[in-house]
């Protein structure tokens, strides 16, 4: 299958200064995103799949590396055309509650980024614009007027992703968008992603802590540690056949719906996440690895081993 | 009221540590009743772990910080009773009430930072629940007694973390020294409110294997509260599952998942994504949850329910037990001898007693 680029980051890293060091948050990435795909970050807290989304819209500078959108170098191209460019990247966020505006009525919340891109100068025909995109995302045009503290969480996710969509953008970045929500609502936003996308023609970058829903929405998976990818490839493989130790260990961690399937006491990754102001030598996850060998301590793992079919892993020992 | 519970067939056959019946809880706000926990009943038997599950909003939280004692205003528990051991506990003096809850019943909450001292060091702060409740310690041995449950919940190298503070520990940690804490008066009961929901999945699974292993050593009853389906599956052995301050089914946790029987459940269950198997589109349950002062009439789910018949709204449906003590409260059970029969106009508390 053809696969066109839209967008790709080359040896990214990201530095913040802490006290007592330096946190190396995202720590020499590559990465690559499909027009039309899904491509789920998924890992633990402080694995760095936020930052790096942040760093894939340039919402923050890397301290090294670059990111690449459609062909265009985005840390080295003028204010206004990233201005423009931004049209085409937008990002929903995990917090429904605090990335609206309470001030603000969801009509104009919505309309905002119609009015600092001008897209539709004509005040009415933006009005009717905003009033069918939130038919179409579940939100009666009615409620134009009303404040989003009037809206339960799940509809303010849906406020936050019309937003998102306003300028019709081609990426996506959903940010743990239905990390807040309960079980029910959670399934009613996930399809509404999907559908959108069919009907938009969106790319998404997915950043989630869930397994469970990063497969149910993923063509392609990339898995984080510290900082780095140990893990890429197409959802069904990764999730059918895990080759990275952490990759497995995070999925035999999920407790499932089922009570026959139970963990009890087997196979539990001990330890905490190392810290990342002094992280592990070798490989990063050598300290949690029951697989590690000396090797692994003292030499970080080969960029990427290509498994076969784009399924890549950054281990010097991957599993079979 | 409506309960209707035939208590020989739903609990273990001996008295349950605690019984929740038909307990009452609300708040009295500006805008109106808020009823968070309408007739529950619960029980929860000696060592064993009861899982109650629902979305937010659904009154799980509010029914243990009932137990606890831990409703401030403007709620109030306005009926039913707290069996502890057999005895009620809203008929104890606040006195009395604080030395139990404590000492025989501990509580752990989602985000431990909040929880804990700030101030103070994670040492001090388990050392002091130790002392609040056993007068007859001096200091020294109680700090014996901490740093041995710290290694008992595995905290590594116990002694340093004697005296971090809390903002110095993980998230994982924190919630150990919560749990050190619980433990610390060997309590009968532990009600753990969403212990893992902050936590990430691989210290989720540490931690459930703790509360696994803790219940083991020591015998103690846990009230799992949880919105999360796989730690229900995880570690519980019964399962309540509220809705709109109901409870809306109960059963053995095998038998909830091989057969769940009221339809929230089901749907709860059917919009879970699977992470075991790729999946078609997810089912998922229409509309959202009631708001509590606007309930709707009959059965709260109805409005939400692919089943809903014209009865569903107008007359709230009973528990009815669908054979082996599991039951549901839900009207297309109507039918079939395992169903008891509905319980007469003011039928009261007659459903609590055995």
């Amino acid at each position: 299958m053809e696969h066109e680029v839209m967008l790709q980051a080359q040896g990214l890293v990201k530095d913040f200064r802490v006290p007592g060091g330096v946190v190396s948050s995202v720590a020499g990435v590559d990465l690559e995103i499909y027009r039309g795909e899904t491509l789920a970050l998924v890992g633990e807290s402080g694995c760095g799949k936020s930052t790096l989304g942040r760093l894939l819209m340039r919402l923050i500078e890397p301290t090294a590396g670059k990111v690449i959108f459609d062909g265009v170098d985005l840390n080295s191209v003028s204010p206004a055309r990233m201005r423009a460019l931004r049209q085409r990247m937008q990002i929903i966020f995990q917090d429904p509650f605090s990335s609206l505006d309470p001030r603000m009525t969801v009509g104009q919340i919505i309309e905002e980024p119609l009015k600092i891109h001008r897209l539709c100068p004509d005040k009415k025909e933006r009005e009717a614009r905003v009033r069918a995109l939130m038919k179409r995302i579940g939100i009666r045009p009615e409620y134009y007027d009303r404040y989003p503290h009037q809206f339960s969480g799940g509809q303010r996710q849906r406020v936050g992703i019309a937003r998102a969509l306003a300028l019709k953008p081609e990426l996506v970045v959903c940010d743990e968008p239905v990390s807040a929500l309960d079980v029910s609502i959670q399934a009613q936003i996930l399809n509404l992603l999907q559908d959108l996308q069919q009907e938009f023609h969106l790319t998404y970058l997915f950043i989630s802590h869930d397994l469970s829903v990063v497969r149910y929405i993923s063509d392609r998976v990339c898995v984080m540690f510290l900082g780095r990818i140990c893990e890429i490839g197409d959802a069904e493989e990764v999730y059918s056949h895990p080759r990275h130790p952490y990759t497995k260990f995070l999925m035999d961690s999920v407790p499932l719906p089922d009570p026959d399937k139970r963990k009890e006491d087997k196979d539990l990754l001990t330890g905490e996440v190392p810290s990342p102001i002094a992280p592990p030598s070798g490989c990063r996850f050598h300290t949690r690895c029951p697989y590690a060998q000396d090797i692994c301590a003292q030499e970080p793992p080969p960029a990427f081993r290509d498994l076969g079919g784009g399924h890549g892993c950054a281990c010097h020992f991957p599993l079979d | 009221m409506e309960e209707n519970i035939n208590r020989e067939e739903t609990a273990a056959p001996e008295q349950p540590l605690l019984r929740l019946d038909d307990l009452h809880t609300s708040f009295f706000t500006k805008q109106g009743v808020v009823r968070a926990v309408d007739g529950v009943s619960i029980d929860i038997p000696a060592g064993k772990t009861v899982g109650l599950v629902g979305e937010s909003g659904c009154g799980k939280s509010m029914t243990a910080m009932s137990i606890m004692g831990l409703v401030s205003r403007p709620g109030k528990i306005t009926g039913g009773s707290i069996l502890f051991h057999g005895e009620d506990l809203l008929q104890l003096s606040p006195r009395a009430r604080r030395q139990m809850c404590g000492d025989k019943i501990s509580i752990i909450f989602q985000e431990p930072m909040t929880s804990l001292n700030p101030v103070m060091t994670v040492g001090t702060q388990v050392r002091e629940a130790i002392l609040t409740h056993r007068r007859d310690i001096s200091k020294a041995q109680a700090r014996e007694q901490v740093l041995d449950l710290f290694r008992q919940v595995g905290i590594p190298d116990p002694e340093r973390r004697y005296a971090s503070y809390p903002h110095q520990l993980s998230g994982g940690l924190r919630q150990r020294v919560m749990i050190a804490m619980a433990m610390a008066c060997s309590p009968d009961l532990l009600i753990a409110d969403e212990p893992t929901t902050a936590l990430d999945v691989t210290i989720e699974a540490q931690i459930l294997h703790l509360m696994r292993k803790l219940q083991r050593d020591h015998g103690t009853s846990i009230l799992m509260i949880t919105h999360n389906l796989g730690v229900v599956a995880e570690i519980c052995d019964y399962v309540y599952v509220m809705y709109a301050g109901k409870v809306v089914e109960f059963a053995e946790v095998h038998e909830l998942f091989r057969r769940p029987s009221h339809p929230y459940t089901q749907g709860l269950i059917r919009s879970l994504p699977s992470l075991e198997a790729p999946q078609g589109r997810l089912y998922n349950i229409k509309g959202m949850v009631p708001d509590l002062l606007h309930l709707p009439e009959g059965c709260r789910f109805a409005p939400r329910c692919e089943r809903a018949c014209p009865r569903c709204h107008g007359e709230v449906p009973p528990l009815y037990d669908i054979g082996g003590g599991h039951l549901v409260r839900c009207f297309l059970y109507d039918s079939g001898e395992a169903a008891p029969e509905e319980p007469a106009d003011g039928a009261g508390r007659e459903g609590g007693n055995t």
